[in-house]
């Protein structure tokens, strides 16, 4: 098992896009992979999931993964949430 | 088609003028998101696995289709949505937790209730308004899905063709745009008033219209010969025979009068004793301005800036309103634009600073000019943006929702700000462009002597006035009535306006729905407006108007009219006058 904990510095927490840039990564693994807010908890392959966290800017995101390519997985949703998430300006991919 | 159909008719609000006849396209009611429960037996759970797939899968087709309308109409910025229904699609929730349902024995529409019922209700517990609204996101989608299943795929608009007449619960703005282009003769809604968006966007478009037209979708069937007349308000189901030709002919008359409308387009909006009234077109997005352009309009009255602040997640640039506003004042030339600061809620402006604020606002809340002179990081990019712009054509300045004399002050001493602001960086921008307030809120007209002296312009805003005057909620069918801008206390309010603004020197307009009407053109003539601004499609009608009329002697008769007491002879009176 691997574990990591993030600052969201998101101006307008991971709403819908940048959840949905994560989701995307977070599929091509084949860990299990979990987020939580505080004690609250989701599937990190799940957009619906995801946003039921409610996860607003400077929340404290940790996510947990369990399996074969856990610790590229874990690596690359850091890469993700360091590169393309964490952006002033919050329209991805335009 | 079928005789044995009993005609059968409905009265709504009317709400874009012209007449049509054509055939009923119904577009499906979603209805409730709670579907019942079937025990299936094991061995048709397989079967069930793939009635849903096959349901996710035309899902998923419709929005990629959805998404490729969208693009080409609107662009590629409003088609996020559909991209986002679409990855919601393959969430683990519905590809995995949904069939693992079924096959436990539940049928596909309560599995799929049972798994989205979870998510809702952990939406349901989020206090961020954000995330909170995201379950009508999920909603939507679940009833989109129950849709397929149940074989009832909510038509899409695209597939009208050019009799049709669109008849829906409501309908979007995007909607009337794909109307417009599809050529539909027009549309009909049980939900919606007068003043609201798909209204006003119809007018400009020229689709006939009638909204809240209660109680319709239970009689009416696709293919239904269906006349609406958008200007009384009434639709018929079926008409006979007989009826059919009247509305035609009246078709052909409104026609005839939209050419003779034509005709005064580049003839000024003069009295028959020689006032001079500027009418101006009022200006919603982009796609209205070929319209505007081709109206006769002598520049736009009110130029809405809202439609740069909807839909997105940021806040747009300095920059991107500076290019849209300059490229909009340049090609009005020589004409003129008042442009009125952003007039929304915190709720509908994509700035994360306010999500964290309670509650929505309401009418009566933090909004329009109230919230920009709170957060200055949202007006003054604004602000920066109308100045530098006005090198470019000739550009006015308005201010929304302005209470009393003190507010507005508060924003001017700000575009006083900006202005050093743009001598220091040597930018250019007209030094006498002129600021106006508009006159919306009762205080503010009550005390509009004290705004005329510090205003270079007055505009009144009748649809708030009116509203906020007779305290009541124009999107609430059940007390519109009430909604009348022949009401002696309004008509009593707008003649002190004029008088204010007169004496301090200054001229005065009218924005809103009450300029449009050619039935009060003649009072607010004699009263002495000076200036309307009207949708580019009631351009024709108000400058014809206008040219009827003899102010001098309307003006002798305003004080008669003022003290009329009884509303149906007001009315008669007020017809006499046109």
């Amino acid at each position: 098992m691997k574990e990591l904990s993030v600052k969201l510095n998101l101006p307008c927490g991971l709403h819908m896009r940048p959840a949905s840039v994560f989701v995307r990564e977070a599929a091509k693994f084949k860990s299990k992979i979990t987020v939580f807010n505080g004690d609250q908890m989701a599937d990190a392959k799940s957009i619906m999931g995801l946003l039921t966290l409610a996860l607003g800017n400077g929340s404290v995101m940790r996510i947990v993964a369990d399996g074969d390519d856990e610790d590229k997985a874990v690596e690359r949703l850091k890469k993700i949430i360091k590169e393309h998430l964490d952006e002033e300006n919050p329209r991805l991919g335009d | 088609m079928d005789n044995l159909q009993k005609q059968k008719i409905f009265t709504g609000i009317p709400a874009s003028v012209g007449i049509a006849v054509g055939r009923a396209f119904v577009v499906a009611d979603e209805g409730e998101f709670c579907p019942v429960r079937r025990d299936i037996e094991k061995s048709e759970t397989k079967k069930e696995v793939q009635r849903y797939k096959d349901a996710l899968s035309e899902t998923n087709k419709e929005m990629s289709h959805l998404k490729s309308d969208i693009t080409k109409t609107l662009g590629k910025d409003y088609a996020r949505l559909a991209e986002a229904y679409q990855q919601i699609l393959s969430d683990p929730l519905l590809t995995r937790d949904v069939p693992n349902r079924i096959a436990e024995g539940l049928n596909a529409e309560y599995a799929l209730y049972v798994v989205l019922d979870r998510v809702i209700k952990s939406f349901d517990m989020i206090p961020d308004p954000y995330f909170k609204d995201r379950k009508n996101d999920i909603e939507d989608l679940g009833n989109k899905i129950l849709s397929h299943l149940l074989g009832r795929g909510k038509r899409q608009l695209s597939e009208i063709s050019d009799d049709s007449i669109v008849i829906a619960k409501t309908l979007s703005p995007n909607d009337t745009v794909t109307m417009q282009e599809k050529h539909a003769r027009g549309f009909v809604t049980e939900g919606g008033g007068k003043t609201s968006h798909i209204s006003i966007l119809a007018q400009t478009l020229e689709i006939p219209a009638v909204v809240g037209a209660i109680g319709i979708l239970g009689f009416v069937k696709n293919g239904d010969i269906v006349v609406i007349d958008g200007g009384s308000g009434r639709v018929i189901l079926n008409p006979e025979e007989e009826l059919i030709s009247n509305y035609r002919a009246a078709r052909e008359k409104f026609i005839v009068a939209g050419r003779e409308f034509e005709k005064l387009k580049d003839l000024p909006a003069q009295t028959l004793d020689g006032k001079r009234i500027e009418l101006a077109a009022n200006f919603d997005n982009l796609q209205e301005l070929p319209f505007i352009l081709n109206s006769g309009a002598e520049g736009i009255g009110l130029f809405r800036t809202e439609y740069h602040y909807i839909g997105r997640n940021d806040l747009p640039l300095e920059e991107e309103l500076f290019e849209s506003y300059s490229n909009i004042a340049e090609k009005m030339l020589p004409y003129g634009v008042i442009i009125r600061t952003l007039d929304i809620g915190g709720d509908k402006i994509p700035d994360p600073m306010l999500r964290s604020g309670k509650g929505c606002p309401t009418f009566l809340g933090l909004r329009a000019i109230r919230l920009c002179l709170k957060f200055p990081h949202i007006f003054r990019p604004q602000l920066r943006a109308i100045m530098r712009a006005s090198a470019f054509g000739k550009i006015k300045i308005m201010f929304p929702m302005i209470s009393d004399v003190q507010e507005f002050l508060a924003a001017k001493k700000i575009v006083e700000d900006v202005k050093n602001e743009l001598d220091k960086e040597g930018l250019p921008y007209d030094r006498n462009m002129e600021i106006g307030a508009m006159v919306e809120v009762p205080s503010a007209a009550m005390t509009s002597d004290f705004i005329s002296r510090e205003a270079d312009f007055i505009s009144v805003g009748t649809n708030d006035l009116i509203q906020y005057m007779m305290a009541v909620d124009r999107t609430d069918e059940t007390v519109a009535s009430l909604y009348d801008p022949s009401h002696p206390a309004i008509l009593r309010m707008l003649k002190n306006i004029v008088e204010s603004a007169h004496k301090a020197g200054i001229s005065v307009g009218m924005c809103g729905e009450m300029a449009s009407d050619p039935s009060y053109t003649g009072l607010l003539v004699g009263m002495g407006f000076d200036e309307f601004s009207v949708p580019a499609s009631a351009i024709g009608k108000i400058k014809k108007s206008i040219r009827a009329i003899e102010r001098a002697a309307v003006a002798r008769k305003i004080t008669e009219i003022l003290s009329i007491e009884n509303p149906e002879q007001l009315k008669k009176e007020l017809k006499r006058l046109t």
